[in-house]
This record gives C-alpha cells, sequence and structure tokens, in this order.
C-alpha cells in the first residue's frame, strides 16, 4: 500500500492583544457553531508552592468557584449552567486554567464571572467556604489517590525522579496533612501574588464578532491592576545520578512496572522526538512494546508511554501492567531490551510514518472542539508567548527523523539515570486461582518464578 | 462608555436556535441502514457499524460471550492477522476497533478521509469475515481473565457489578458485560463460532458514518463493501424485562479502604420511552450537572464527596436509574439517606418555575456543544439508529423541552422514580457499613476478592 504523502494541517486564524495591565489575549474565530470558549491560563500551578504547603494551587483553585464581590457563592456554575454553558477548571505543575464554553449570545456573562474573579475575589472567600472545600478536596485526593489500585504510584515516582527541594517532587493533589493546614491567609498571599493580569492568558475561540470581543475584554479586565509580572520557571533538574529504585505494595492483582526519565522541557525540539519516540513504543497496536509484550509474548496486560509538556524539564514515562504470574523482573527485562534497541538503531521509516499519521489525525480530532483549540491556544502563549506554534508543531513532529529519535534514546533514556518503580500485590489480597483451572500463562514464556 | 457595572450578570444577546444537521438515511441492497452525516470541518470520517445485539444475548450460564466474541472481530478475518489489520490501519495513522455494550455491538473506524476506501474496507472485513482463529481466542481469553482479576482491584467496577447483580438478578442486565472468571473459562470456541453464525447478517444492522465525505459517494462504497453480509434472519434476543424492584442493602466488602463507592437506584425505562425528554429535565435538576440538587446537597453543603451524579442509563430494555459517588466512610450512611429524600423530594414536591427553567435553558444550551466533533455526532446519530428513534428526534425533543411544566413533569417522575425500591450498594469497609446502612434495607455483605486458598 503507499504510504500517504504528509497532509498539512489548516492555519487557524488567529488575533493578538495585550491590554495595558500586561493581560494576554488571543483571539481565534469560528462561526461553525452559535458557541464561544473561553479559557483563562494563570501561569501558576503546585510549582509555586513549597513542602508543608503543597496542594494549595488547587485547592486554591477550588476556592475560585466559590464566588467572588459580584457573584455569590456556586454562582459561577449557576450562572453559566443557566444558559446552557459548560464550566471547570484544572491545576498542573505549571498553570492553573479556568474555563467555559457558552452559547455565543453569553460571551458578555463569561466576560463578567472571569473578570469578577480575577479582579475581585477576596470579598468573596470566608473561612466556611475555606472549611467544605478543604472536605471536598480531601474526598478528590481518596477517590483519585487513596482508594485506586496503584492510585500512590505516580506520586512515588515523581518523588523518585526528583530531588525534594524541586517543586515537581511533591504531587499536584498535595498530602492530606497540607490540604488540612491551609489557611485563609495562604489565600489572600496566593491571590495577590499569582492572579494577576500580566500573569495571565485570555482566549476567546468561536463565534464572536472580533472588534466587539476586544472592546468587551477592556471593559472588564482593563481596570484590574497589573501585578508583578511573570516569573521565571522553576530550574531544570539534571538528570539522575543514578538509578533509583522503589517497591511498593498495594491492594493490586497484577504488579506494575513503571520507568520515569527527566528530558528536555516542553516546546525544545528533543521534547518532540521524545513524543514520538513514545508512540513507536506504545501509541497503538501496532506499536513495538504493545506487539511484543502485550500480543507476542504476553508478558504485559498493558502498556504505556507518554512524555509529559512540563516546563523546567519534561520527563518521559512508560507504565506496563504484567500478566498473572509474569514476575516484575521478567517484564522489566523486556522492556529494557526495547529502550535500549531505541538507542542502538534508529527507527524504520515506516514506523515514523505510522507514528507521525497518529499525530496528525490526533491533532484533528483534538482541534475539533472550541474548548481544546481554546486550551491549547492559551498553553503556547503561556509558556512560548507563541499561539501560531498550534501549526507549526505538527510540522515539527513531520520533520523529526530516525537519527533524533535515536539520538533521544541514547542521550536520555538511559538504565543508569531513571526512576523505577514497582508496585506488587500484597501478599492477602490475592484472588485464588480456581482448582483445576486452566493455567493462564503463555508456555512459550519462562516459567515465573 | 457608562460606567461598568459589576453587580448583576449583562443580559444576553438573542440565542440563535441550533438544530441538528441534516442526515441521509439509505437502506442498502444488503439490508442494512445507512445513516451519512457530511462534516467537512475536519479531513477525517469516523465509522461505524452496529449490530442488534449485545451483552444482553448472553446466554444465562456463558455471561460474557457476546463481549468476547465482539472484541475477537478484530482479532482476524479469513484474510488478514489480527497484526495485519493494526498495522494497516494504524499505518495510515487511523484507528479501528470493536466491542459490546448493553444495545448493540460494533465496529468502529477513524481515518483520514484521504483513506476513507482503505478505511471501509478494513471495517466491512472484521466486521464480516471474522476467522476467530483457536491462537486469536485462547490470547483474548486470557487477556479477558486478567481484566476480570483486574476489575478485582477497582471499586468503582465492583459496585457496578454488585449494582446490576442486585437490581437485575437473572434477567438479561444481570452479569457484568466482560463476563466472570467461571463463564470465561468455560466458553468454548465452537460456542464463539456458533454465536456469530447464527448473527451473521445485515438484517437489522445499521452503519454511521459521520465526516468529510461525498454522501453519495459514500452510500455507494458502503453498498459495495458490505454486499457480501447477507440478510438472514437473526435469532429473537431475549425478552428485556426486570424483576420487580425492592428496597435492599448490598456491601462489599474492602477493608481498609480510604473511601466508600456509593449507589442508588433501580431499574428505569427503556431509551425510546415517550417520556424520555421529562426525564432527561427531571434528572439534570437532580443530578445531570454541577448545579443539581444532590452535588450541591453532597458536595458543597456537606463536603462529603468531590462530586454526585445521576442518570437514567440508556440501553434498548429496562435501563437503571442510579446515583453514583464516592464518599468518606464515616458520611455513608448520612449520604445514603440525603440521596434516598433528594430522589423523594423530586418525586413528591413540584420543582420551582425558576429551578424547573433553568434546567430547560441548560439542556437546550449544551446541546450544540455535543455537535462540534465527529463523534459526537456520531453518538447522536448512532441512538438514532441503535433506539429506532425518528429522524427528527433531536430536534422535536428540543422543541419538547420548552413545553413542559412542573405539573407534567411531577407526573412523569412519580412514574419513573421510587426511592422505596431503590438498591444501595456501598463498596467499602464493611464493618461498619453493614450496621450503620441496616435502617435502609436488609443487608447483604459481599466480599470483594474471593477467599487465598
Amino acid at each position: 500500500m503507499p504510504i500517504a504523502t504528509a497532509l498539512a494541517p489548516p492555519p487557524l486564524e488567529i488575533e493578538r492583544h495585550r491590554l495595558a495591565n500586561g493581560l494576554r489575549l488571543v483571539l481565534h474565530r469560528d462561526a461553525s457553531l452559535p458557541l464561544v470558549a473561553i479559557n483563562l491560563w494563570y501561569h501558576t500551578g503546585s510549582k509555586n508552592e513549597r513542602r508543608g504547603k503543597t496542594g494549595f494551587a488547587h485547592l486554591f483553585e477550588h476556592m475560585l468557584f466559590q464566588g467572588s464581590a459580584h457573584v455569590g457563592a456556586n454562582e459561577h456554575f449557576r450562572w453559566v449552567q443557566g444558559v446552557g454553558g459548560v464550566a471547570n477548571g484544572s491545576t498542573w505543575y505549571d498553570r492553573t486554567n479556568y474555563y467555559e464554553t457558552l452559547p455565543a449570545s453569553s460571551l458578555e456573562l463569561g466576560l463578567w464571572l472571569e473578570s469578577d474573579r480575577m479582579g475581585f475575589l477576596l470579598p468573596g472567600m470566608t473561612a466556611e467556604k475555606l472549611e467544605t472545600q478543604r472536605q471536598v478536596v480531601m474526598n478528590e485526593r481518596r477517590q483519585r489517590v487513596d482508594n485506586q489500585p496503584y492510585g500512590r504510584a505516580a506520586e512515588r515516582v515523581w518523588e523518585l525522579l526528583f530531588p525534594p527541594e524541586h517543586p515537581y517532587s511533591w504531587p499536584v493533589i498535595g498530602t492530606m496533612e497540607d490540604i488540612a493546614a491551609a489557611t485563609l491567609d495562604d489565600v489572600r498571599e496566593f491571590f495577590s501574588t499569582w492572579y494577576v493580569p500580566d500573569n495571565a492568558v485570555l482566549t476567546l475561540a468561536g463565534d464572536f464578532d472580533p472588534g466587539q470581543a476586544v472592546e468587551l475584554v477592556e471593559r472588564y479586565f482593563g481596570e484590574i491592576p497589573a501585578g508583578r509580572g511573570p516569573r521565571p520557571a522553576p530550574t531544570a533538574s539534571g538528570r539522575l545520578a543514578g538509578e533509583r529504585f522503589d517497591r511498593l505494595t498495594d491492594r493490586v492483582q497484577l504488579p506494575r512496572i513503571y520507568l520515569a526519565y527527566t528530558i528536555p522541557a516542553y516546546g525544545k525540539r528533543e521534547w518532540y522526538a521524545a513524543d514520538l519516540l513514545s508512540h513507536v513504543l506504545a501509541g497503538g497496536k501496532a506499536s513495538r512494546l504493545h506487539r511484543d509484550l502485550v500480543h507476542e509474548r504476553e508478558l504485559a496486560q498493558s502498556v504505556a508511554s507518554y512524555a509529559l509538556p512540563t516546563e523546567a524539564c519534561g520527563s518521559f514515562h512508560v507504565v506496563a501492567t504484567a500478566k498473572p504470574g509474569v514476575p516484575p523482573d521478567v517484564l522489566g527485562r523486556a522492556i529494557d531490551e526495547h529502550l535500549a534497541a531505541a538507542a542502538d538503531t534508529p527507527a524504520h521509516e515506516t514506523e515514523l510514518e505510522r507514528v507521525r499519521n497518529r499525530i496528525l489525525t490526533g491533532y484533528f480530532a483534538e482541534l475539533q472542539t472550541l474548548d481544546r483549540r481554546a486550551d491549547l491556544l492559551s498553553q503556547l502563549t503561556t509558556y512560548f508567548d507563541r499561539p501560531e506554534d498550534v501549526t507549526s508543531e505538527i510540522e515539527t513532529y513531520q520533520e523529526i527523523d530516525a537519527g533524533e529519535l535515536q539520538d533521544f534514546a541514547s542521550r536520555s533514556l538511559r538504565p543508569d539515570h531513571r526512576a523505577r518503580l514497582w508496585v506488587e500485590p500484597a501478599a492477602s489480597e490475592l484472588a485464588a486461582p480456581e482448582p483445576g483451572a486452566p493455567k493462564v500463562a503463555d508456555p512459550r514464556r519462562e516459567a515465573p518464578g | 462608555m457608562t460606567a461598568l457595572d459589576r453587580s448583576r450578570p449583562p443580559s444576553p444577546l438573542a440565542d440563535v436556535p441550533c438544530r441538528f444537521p441534516s442526515f441521509r438515511r439509505e437502506r442498502l441492497a444488503a439490508g442494512l441502514t445507512a445513516y451519512v452525516l457530511e462534516q467537512r470541518r475536519t479531513p477525517l470520517v469516523s465509522m461505524r457499524l452496529s449490530y442488534p445485539w449485545s451483552g444482553a444475548s448472553d446466554p444465562p450460564d456463558r455471561s460474557g460471550l457476546a463481549a468476547f466474541v465482539a472484541s475477537l472481530l478484530e482479532d482476524g478475518t479469513t484474510t488478514r492477522s489480527s497484526r495485519q489489520i493494526a498495522e494497516e490501519i494504524e499505518s495510515l495513522g487511523g484507528s479501528l476497533g470493536s466491542g459490546a455494550g448493553w444495545s448493540s455491538a460494533a465496529v468502529s473506524a477513524r481515518v483520514l478521509s484521504r483513506d476513507l476506501d482503505t478505511g471501509l474496507e478494513l471495517l466491512s472485513d472484521v466486521a464480516s469475515n471474522p476467522a476467530f482463529a483457536e491462537a486469536e481466542v485462547e490470547r483474548q481469553r486470557r487477556e479477558r481473565l486478567a481484566e476480570w482479576l483486574r476489575r478485582r482491584d477497582q471499586p468503582g467496577a465492583l459496585a457496578e457489578e454488585a449494582f446490576s447483580a442486585a437490581v437485575y438478578g437473572a434477567s438479561p442486565y444481570g452479569h457484568s458485560l466482560l463476563g466472570d472468571d467461571s463463564s470465561l473459562r468455560a466458553i468454548r470456541r465452537e460456542e464463539i463460532v456458533r454465536f456469530w453464525t447464527e448473527r451473521r447478517t445485515a438484517r437489522d444492522a445499521s452503519l454511521v458514518v459521520v465526516g468529510d465525505v461525498d454522501t453519495d459517494r459514500m452510500l455507494a462504497a458502503a453498498e459495495r463493501a458490505l454486499a457480501g453480509l447477507g440478510s438472514a434472519e437473526p435469532p429473537q434476543p431475549p425478552p428485556l424485562v426486570a424483576p420487580p424492584q425492592r428496597r435492599r442493602v448490598v456491601v462489599v466488602d474492602r477493608p481498609g479502604a480510604a473511601q466508600t463507592e456509593l449507589r442508588v437506584g433501580h431499574a428505569g425505562p427503556p431509551r425510546n420511552h415517550p417520556d424520555h425528554t421529562e426525564l432527561l429535565l427531571g434528572n439534570t435538576i437532580l443530578g445531570g450537572k454541577f448545579t443539581s440538587r444532590i452535588n450541591l446537597n453532597l458536595r458543597e453543603r456537606h463536603g462529603f464527596t468531590y462530586g454526585a451524579h445521576s442518570a437514567f442509563v440508556d440501553r434498548r430494555g429496562p435501563g437503571p436509574f442510579l446515583v453514583w459517588t464516592a464518599v468518606a466512610n464515616q458520611a455513608v450512611a448520612r449520604a445514603s439517606e440525603e440521596i434516598l429524600a433528594e430522589i423523594a423530594r423530586l418525586r413528591d414536591e413540584p420543582v420551582e418555575a425558576a429551578e424547573l427553567e433553568e434546567g430547560i435553558r441548560y439542556l437546550r444550551g449544551v446541546f450544540p456543544y455535543g455537535l462540534q466533533s465527529q463523534s459526537g455526532l456520531l453518538g447522536r446519530l448512532e441512538e438514532i439508529a441503535v433506539y429506532g428513534l425518528d429522524d427528527d428526534h433531536f430536534d422535536r425533543h428540543l422543541e419538547e423541552l420548552t413545553t413542559i411544566g412542573p405539573g407534567r413533569l411531577r407526573r412523569v417522575l412519580r412514574e419513573h422514580l421510587d426511592p422505596e425500591k431503590a438498591t444501595v450498594v456501598a463498596v467499602g469497609p464493611a464493618g461498619a457499613l453493614a450496621s450503620e446502612l441496616a435502617r435502609f434495607g436488609p443487608v447483604q455483605v459481599l466480599k470483594s476478592v474471593p477467599a487465598a486458598a
């Protein structure tokens, strides 16, 4: 079959503005549906916390839905959903975002809500609201982390990968202890330091008149005073001096292996090479790890690999869940063979073509919705001040060649500079095999210990 | 410019009414019905071929058979190995997958529109000519057994299984779609082949296509690609009836769990019930959005949970009405009480005009949000195809919403909601839970993991 030629993504129409107070505004007009996405990024996240105060950026995100000077408690959602809109927010190491997609007729409502909490938040804050959100967040942590199989593993991996003083070493959601200790004074301080127009990017995407939109944004956000401007990102942490290995036991049936490496920051050409390589390794059923470990040798029930787009430096991950009866060291050795092969020999051109096409299809699929488009524009503006990279990122993926992938693998994916974690079943958690049941193991595999 | 008054929200401009985009429905010569919706903003095409059999077709002692068969469709055809299928579709950046739900079994594919022909050819091959090679069957069996094992660790999956078993008993929705350890071991290859052979027919099947295609060309290509499917009469599906509902409590023991997964509900009406629009509105008020009653009560008033939701789940037969949440262990009894009280309040007290209006505006307003992507449109068209809805179903639904008053809403909800018949499932540390929940009904305690030998 002929290998398809590269298809260029159509450029997105983008307009940029900057208010006197430093707020950056990105406009992207698309009138296909009568909707508008409003997306606001604050360049702050758990990277701006310190040990003893972890989880605060995220708890603070919850408080931003608790009302401000002119918006009552829970009225943010009430106003948005009352016109048929959707809204949410999320917190990450480097940033916190807030977004709503509304009927196009309610653009001004969204700007009223977002500007009220950027400019006039503190009158809405009370100790009682903080207490309720503390309980909500503790339950969020239980739901996402403490009551999930393998739930604590990700935290442990990041702890192994970064030195204890690096802000990526603690989890975005924070520890129960620190969540319990957060005070209203912390809320005030965090707000006045980070929630300022010159530390934010506002993107509007959808069906609106750009001239009118700029006027409205000026009207609602223009009077909010500037802060101290953007701050430098935390410094990159070099690669680990050795391999850091740990084992956890958990309420699980199947062992799971986590490998993690620090890599160049999101935005560097090498980061995109890493992302491509993660697809070569585990993107789809035709990928190397899936075909060999899941399908052929049946050492793994599932396998995943990804590069995370963090700012100080990136990180590269491989996660594999063992098939019943497969010890983690057997699975681990098989993964290492593939990582070594990626460093030793260049990827085949057909493999590269496959992952380039996969990324292209994923790009088109993702950018179908206004909220994802707006979020990506805010992301590129926040980190690089380059919203137009929304299409040039795809070009970078198409340009990178097999040699660059190999260089990346041999430089960054070294077994002597990585974090490695095993999560193993606690002995009491194992389900008993049914008497006389056929062995689940593949006969071709070496006998498990 | 006048000074900005922030004390009240700006008034919205006039709304643009939204309609479901037009599409073409055509019966193909092979006997299946094709639905094609042109959406040319994105150079992709998304397709799904659906059969009317589903997890509800599983024989009583062979739970998981339909899903097993459906997953095997993509694991090799008479002319392509599973590996060839994966390589052919993925080399184009496309994806293809097969599986069964509770109302249909389907093969789905997505490709760049320039690769439509290859995508359609692979989709039809997988949907028409599966080989069920011995090695693939055994591989798939091992994978499903491991998946079953993995679900023993997942509190949400355990809650879902216990809820289905309690609410539906021996009726078709009472087992797990995946099956269980013993049924998965018992299913023989001949049973797989027989199940498929009896159901290999275009009769009652549908092909839904959304994307960057030309409708006439698409229909002609589908006509050619699916001609070999045959049009035999498929076996009658089992009657979809739920057993009588009664109040009860099921506790699945997870000693030392950090939180408790909670489900409260009972069997509800099928998707194509004429009250669907009223039920959707009632659910929006109860637990269908952030500002619904259950979430504001459990999360924002009490801080018991990170979130609480409810739904009337879409099925061909009596799908569940349920509330789902995960709550702090010490709050399980109070949360259950609040949930049952909220269901009773919605059933017994009229909804105030403002709250009703808010629900209607929400449902109408978010409708276009779900039409942005091809997968969103495909899901909507699939609803029409699988549940046998009228072509103008969604436009009529949006229209009908504006005519619902508190009286009609209450009449409908009284018929479909009944807290006295709700099952309460709690997956958490059984010790305290069993006694605390006893006041809600007779308690059954289950173990989450089979006892070690």
